[in-house]
């Protein structure tokens, strides 16, 4: 393999150790923004969430139980990342209730923390039937959605990841609780992965009326300046509305603010 | 405007695992060889510190007794590097405390085959 002619742009890490501030509506609806813009992209989204959400907004159901999941591929030394395709054209790796026991598993490996990094740099088992042998020479961009935790998982994430997008809610508890996710990527960074850097702060649900979502955002441009995204998402039913019916919010509606919001956040990040 | 990324590098995300891989090797044996010379006081569940000395675990009871033909030196391979590597660590999950256990009486155990030290009492 070459190793300095990859199609692989960014690895991109959305975490936050808070539930429910995002970060799957974020991965679902920036990778559909970015193939939206760039039709020739191929991007890849990671369910690292033993939830299962994401994998959930793609169709994966209880009738696909059996068929591999990251669960499989992680707890081997000699895992390979399965990889489905969505009817969208997103490529995703889904995740299965089982993940949530998988760090014994991950312990009981040589490097506990670099388990995705192998798998990511390792062969893949292709499950789109569309001959993809290697991650980093066939997508240009892979998404990881991470757990609601500091966990291995998360920390595998990082590993692996040259960026890292915390959504963060203008809630006093979810400001608050930037400061250890910066920490532990600063950590990460000095002793599992120097590529990994702060892509960006996102406001995500943002109500534009109360003033004091207003003074939250001020207060993060002061304490983290330019990690903070210009853009900011607005919160909108529509997005709950869209995943009811297991659509993305270009599915349902395009033209809506946040559809708009998510556009603007993929220009900002990858142009 | 956020900033630029730097992009994500194979070679160096490649360089920077075995890198890893050869810390962990060379950190596992380092380890396990200076723990044999001179044992330290380690932490259990509690906190609460204990020396080696302070519990003479019976060998053959925790891990099978090698025949005569046997060299002793093949023990290193049963505990995983990556759990031996954290015994200090304070943050031990149950596992780690159990392997920790494991590592301590393999080590009293090759301590007592070499005679650098005596079972004075087996609990």
């Amino acid at each position: 393999m070459e190793t300095n002619q990859t199609r692989l742009k960014e690895v991109l890490a959305i975490v936050n150790n808070k539930g429910g501030v995002g970060k799957t509506t974020t991965v679902q609806s920036l990778a559909v923004a970015m193939k939206r813009e760039h039709k020739d992209w191929r991007i890849l989204v990671i369910d690292l969430d033993p939830q299962g959400d994401l994998s959930k907004l793609y169709g994966w159901n209880k009738s696909r139980e059996g068929q591999p999941t990251i669960t499989d591929a992680m707890s081997t030394e000699n895992g390979h990342l399965p990889i489905y395709k969505s009817d969208r054209g997103i490529y995703f790796v889904p995740s299965s209730p089982k993940l949530q026991k998988i760090e014994p598993k991950l312990q009981e490996q040589m490097q506990p923390y670099m388990v995705l990094r192998k798998l990511i740099i390792g062969s893949v088992e292709d499950c789109s039937g569309e001959g993809i042998t290697s991650i980093p020479e066939w997508f240009d961009y892979v998404l990881i959605d991470c757990p609601p935790a500091l966990s291995m998982c998360t920390y595998n994430a990082m590993a692996v990841a040259s960026g890292l997008l915390i959504p963060v809610q203008m809630e006093g508890l979810s400001v608050s609780g930037l400061a250890p996710v910066i920490v532990e990527m600063e950590r990460v960074k000095r002793e599992l992965n120097p590529q990994l850097e702060l892509r960006g702060i996102l406001p995500v649900m943002v109500d534009a009326r109360p003033n004091i979502s207003k003074s939250f955002i001020a207060y993060l441009e002061q304490a983290y300046g330019d990690n903070i995204t210009t853009t900011i998402i607005p919160r909108s039913v529509r997005v709950n509305e869209a995943q009811t019916k297991k659509q993305d919010i270009y599915e349902y509606k395009q033209w809506s603010p946040v559809a708009n919001a998510y556009e603007s956040l993929a220009k900002e990040l990858f142009g | 405007m956020v900033k630029k990324s730097s992009g994500w590098n194979l070679q160096e995300m490649q360089e920077t695992l075995v890198k890893d891989t050869e810390q962990r090797i060379s950190d596992g044996f380092h380890e396990i060889a200076s723990a044999s010379a001179e044992p330290k006081p380690t932490e259990n569940v509690g906190g609460e510190k204990h020396h080696p000395s302070d519990i003479i675990p019976q060998p053959s009871a925790i891990i099978p007794q090698p025949s005569e033909q046997e060299p002793t030196k093949g023990v290193q391979t049963y505990i995983p590097m990556s759990m031996y590597r954290r015994l200090n660590d304070i943050k031990l999950t149950r596992r780690e405390n159990i392997a920790a256990l494991v590592a301590q009486a393999i080590e009293l155990w090759l301590d007592v085959q070499e005679g650098k030290r005596k079972v004075e009492k087996v609990i």
